[in-house]
């Protein structure tokens, strides 16, 4: 067995015990027995890391306000984007609005007949 | 202090299944006062759960508070097929996933007065402690359910709802970091 085989096979097993082979070749080989002293070093670390922190009485109170504050300010977000929209419909209503009914009045205010006066231009011209 | 144990132990008081199922239906309404209560039902549990990952008591409360915060804001795709608890881990181990990927670097603390392979060399154990905060976040956060906590790719599948296949290919990346963390210091 080589020492990359070896390694890898060690480093795969999850901490299960060693077949034959894997002791033979520990047996003989310092470089690999290094390997796996730290490989077992950090099977230990990676284990026992633990921050060991418990939830006092107020963290319930703290996830609670916590979630009233992010509420009010979504809540101004929805009422800015709704206020943005209908700011932006009543824009195009009116706009559409004036463009309909603005040269219309404005027709109607002067009293000038424009087909009248096209066909009057029409018959004059030579 | 194993995760395995914090999802099976019983929380003091174990909740009824319907408690915890009313609960959550009023949470889906708006009602914070019960919302409120199911934090209290799970957040030693949840506590637990971020300590693994994380070493600053400001970090696991900070976490804690964000796995509850996304757990009400997504309680509608709780579908009561599997208990509460199971839902509220996979939250939870997806918030410290994210949060370690944020993060550059942690240093792994172990409990004080555990031993650490009793026989090996006190420089040893320093310098793999050294090699060890090398890793990146997320090897780190495979590595720690494979051989901190047991797991098998299976497992953190399910726990995560990862299919096999990532946490496949994130098992195999990370013990082949951590290998040649290793072997830097041996072949040397």
């Amino acid at each position: 067995m080589s020492c990359d085989e070896l390694r890898n096979r060690l480093t795969k097993k999850n901490g299960e015990g060693l077949s034959g082979n894997l002791r033979q070749h520990l047996r003989g080989c310092s470089a690999c027995r290094g390997f796996a002293e730290r490989l077992e070093i950090a099977r230990d670390l990676l284990r026992l890391h633990h921050a060991d922190v418990k939830p006092d009485a107020g963290f319930a109170g703290r996830v609670t306000a916590r979630l009233e504050e992010m509420g009010a300010a979504e809540a101004l977000v929805w009422a800015a984007g709704r206020l943005l929209w209908a700011t932006v419909a009543l824009t195009l209503v009116l706009a559409s609005f004036a463009l309909r009914t603005g040269p219309q009045f404005a027709v109607e205010a002067e009293g000038v007949d424009y087909l009248e006066w096209i066909l009057e231009d029409t018959e004059e011209a030579p | 202090m194993t995760l395995s144990w914090a999802m099976e132990m019983p929380l003091g008081a174990t909740p009824h299944e319907s408690e915890v199922s009313r609960l959550v239906a009023a949470s889906r309404q708006g009602d914070s006062d019960a919302f409120a209560r199911l934090v209290r039902l799970h957040q030693r549990r949840v506590f637990l759960l971020v300590g693994r990952f994380f070493r600053r008591p400001e970090d696991v409360e900070e976490l804690a508070q964000e796995t509850f915060v996304t757990a009400w804001r997504r309680l509608e795709t709780y579908r009561g097929r599997a208990p509460f608890e199971h839902w509220l881990t996979r939250v939870c181990l997806r918030c410290c996933f994210h949060a370690l990927r944020r993060r550059k670097r942690e240093k792994l603390v172990a409990l004080e007065n555990e031993p650490i392979a009793p026989s090996a060399n006190p420089d040893a154990v320093l310098e793999v402690e050294r090699l060890l905060q090398e890793l990146r976040p997320v090897d780190r956060f495979i590595l720690l359910m494979l051989e901190g906590e047991g797991w098998s790719v299976a497992e953190i599948a399910e726990h995560l709802g990862w299919t096999r296949v990532n946490v496949k290919v994130r098992a195999h990346r990370a013990r082949r970091k951590l290998r040649v963390l290793l072997e830097r210091r041996v072949d040397r």
